[in-house]
């Protein structure tokens, strides 16, 4: 495991590294977290599936987008544009650390909307899964925000400024990330698509169908698992469904 | 070991300032919960303190430990070797200890191990009813039946450091946390322990949360507690505030309240003021050198 600063010098991202165990299977997988309440929820997961992807010799990098976790700036320097770019950076750090032309992407609800949305279209990303995703944002943060104080200007924060689990929201960031729809997002012919839910999905299971008429390889699965990702507490409980993070290591496996 | 060392710029430091030891809460990793302990990280790094967010074996990015040490020694052993890599890269020579919850009960173990430590900085800490909080809990709502209720719900303490119900089926056997079942010491314990850290002249901040239903007003703690803190503490009281400070404002507040307690109890010399900028790197022991490009 190799913790590091990466992209801008003057806003690092952090990252962690985490080379193949035993014999390197020359593949490479990016992890994309969700956002708010739910980056807290997920992070034992990610390194469940973490280690879960090294004993299979896969390397993997998780990463923290800009004014999240680790990485440099706060909630108020968050915009789409910059967690999209964020991504491919991310990318091109974990193609030179693993030594590998093309990588694959997991992206975990809102993770997956922006791991696809940053890689449709990119010949480097052989492979997405999308893990529980967030087919409509806007529909998402109307039920995730959960506090909307009337005096964060005295805190410094912009109007219109709200909660999502505990993370600042700020409106412009709001009304980017509302725009996002799965179903407007088309993967390239030759992609790999794995659509994972935990629980039977009708809307994601429609993208299948939608996205199946491109020549991108769209796969649905449900694996049924415990839990619910937008159903944390206030003590900061962490949710690691074995299940289905069993489920993504399969389809990564599978997509060699 | 992870964590991430959060330095004043260059030329910035307080090089008197005791460097501040930032423990989990829980499970949780070392941003803290809502990215509490990034925003207090730097906030004290733009006042000149230097500061260390790492987790503990088994947390976060921390491998688990091979030995079988419970997480109560574990915790302190560690926290002390964190102190001592502090005190390599930063020079520091005295530490202030900050947590949350668990992470507070570990910065009192550990202050109470090492002499080091000449600051304690706690959120949601051991506190004890007085009186007056049965009369605050109980009095007015005596013929409520709503209150009863109630009344049971504040004899349940909350849980930290452990995955809760059917989650923890999914807990690997490649990556298992330690677990601490967080109870309350007996009351003369605690005090015996403060007295103790009072008499070798801590600094002590206490932040309680309205989670905290062991806290009615503010000046419980100092009521309960039969220590001579003197001068030396400060207490806030947020019963507005969720535990783990969910919101926004309530982030900021505490974020400012630390800072201010620090740059208060250790000033900084007269030359040494700074404009507030700050760096972070991620520093790893037992392992590889970090892979920084920038």
């Amino acid at each position: 495991m190799n913790p590091f600063y990466f992209g801008d010098p003057e806003r690092p991202l952090y990252g962690v590294y985490h080379p193949p165990r035993g014999t390197d299977a020359g593949r490479a997988v990016l992890l994309c977290y969700p956002i708010g309440a739910e980056y807290m929820r997920s992070h034992r997961a990610f390194r469940q599936l973490t280690s879960s992807l090294t004993r299979k010799g896969m390397h993997v990098l998780r990463f923290d987008y800009l004014g999240t976790g680790d990485s440099a700036g706060n909630g108020l320097d968050a915009s789409l544009d910059e967690w999209l770019h964020d991504i491919t950076l991310a990318i091109e750090e974990l193609k030179d650390s693993a030594g590998v032309e093309s990588v694959a992407v997991v992206g975990l609800r809102v993770g997956g909307t922006l791991a696809l949305s940053a890689t449709a279209a990119r010949a480097d990303v052989s492979h997405v899964v999308l893990w529980d995703p967030v087919t409509d944002v806007g529909e998402f943060l109307e039920g995730a925000i959960d506090s909307r104080p009337d005096d964060v200007q005295d805190w410094g924060l912009p109007a219109g400024t709200v909660g999502l689990g505990g993370f600042p929201l700020t409106p412009d960031l709001r009304i980017a990330l509302s725009a996002l729809q799965l179903a407007d997002m088309r993967p390239d012919s030759g992609k790999r698509v794995d659509l994972i839910v935990s629980t039977d999905a009708p809307d994601v299971a429609r993208l299948q169908a939608a996205w199946s008429t491109g020549q991108a390889d769209v796969r649905y699965r449900c694996v049924p698992s415990e839990g619910d990702w937008s159903k944390g507490d206030r003590f900061g409980s962490a949710l690691i469904p074995q299940a289905i993070i069993g489920g993504v290591v399969e389809a990564l496996v599978d997509g060699n | 070991m992870v964590g991430i060392l959060t330095q004043p710029a260059a030329g910035e430091v307080r090089p008197d300032a005791p460097a501040v030891l930032i423990l989990n809460s829980g499970i949780i990793h070392h941003i803290g919960a809502n990215r509490l302990y990034v925003e207090i990280a730097r906030a004290l790094a733009e006042r000149g303190f230097s500061s260390l967010r790492f987790d503990f074996s088994g947390v976060g990015d921390s491998e688990p430990r091979r030995d079988a040490l419970p997480f109560e020694e574990s915790a302190v052993v560690e926290a002390r070797e964190a102190m001592d890599y502090m005190a390599d890269v930063t020079g520091a020579r005295t530490f202030v200890l900050l947590g949350l919850c668990s992470g507070a009960d570990m910065a009192y173990y550990t202050a109470l191990e090492d002499e080091r430590v000449v600051g304690l900085a706690q959120l949601d800490a051991f506190v004890y009813r007085t009186r007056r909080w049965y009369v605050k809990c109980y009095g007015p709502k005596l013929l409520d039946l709503g209150a009863w209720v109630n009344a049971v719900r504040c004899r349940v303490q909350p849980l930290l450091g452990k995955v809760t119900g059917a989650e923890e089926d999914g807990v690997s056997e490649v990556f298992v946390a330690p677990e601490y079942r967080r109870v309350f010491p007996p009351k003369e314990t605690i005090e015996t322990g403060m007295r103790r850290l009072a008499d070798r002249g801590m600094e002590f901040f206490f932040t309680f949360t309205g989670d905290e239903q062991n806290i009615l007003y503010r000046d419980q703690y100092e009521e309960a507690m039969d220590v001579e803190f003197g001068d030396r503490i400060e207490v806030r009281y947020m019963p507005e505030s969720d535990h783990t400070f969910t919101g926004l404002v309530h982030q900021r507040s505490v974020v400012r309240d630390i800072t201010a307690w620090c740059d208060g109890r250790w000033p900084a010399q007269p030359a040494g003021r700074n404009s507030g900028s700050f760096s972070s790197n991620p520093h790893m022991k037992g392992g590889s050198a970090p892979h920084a490009r920038t």
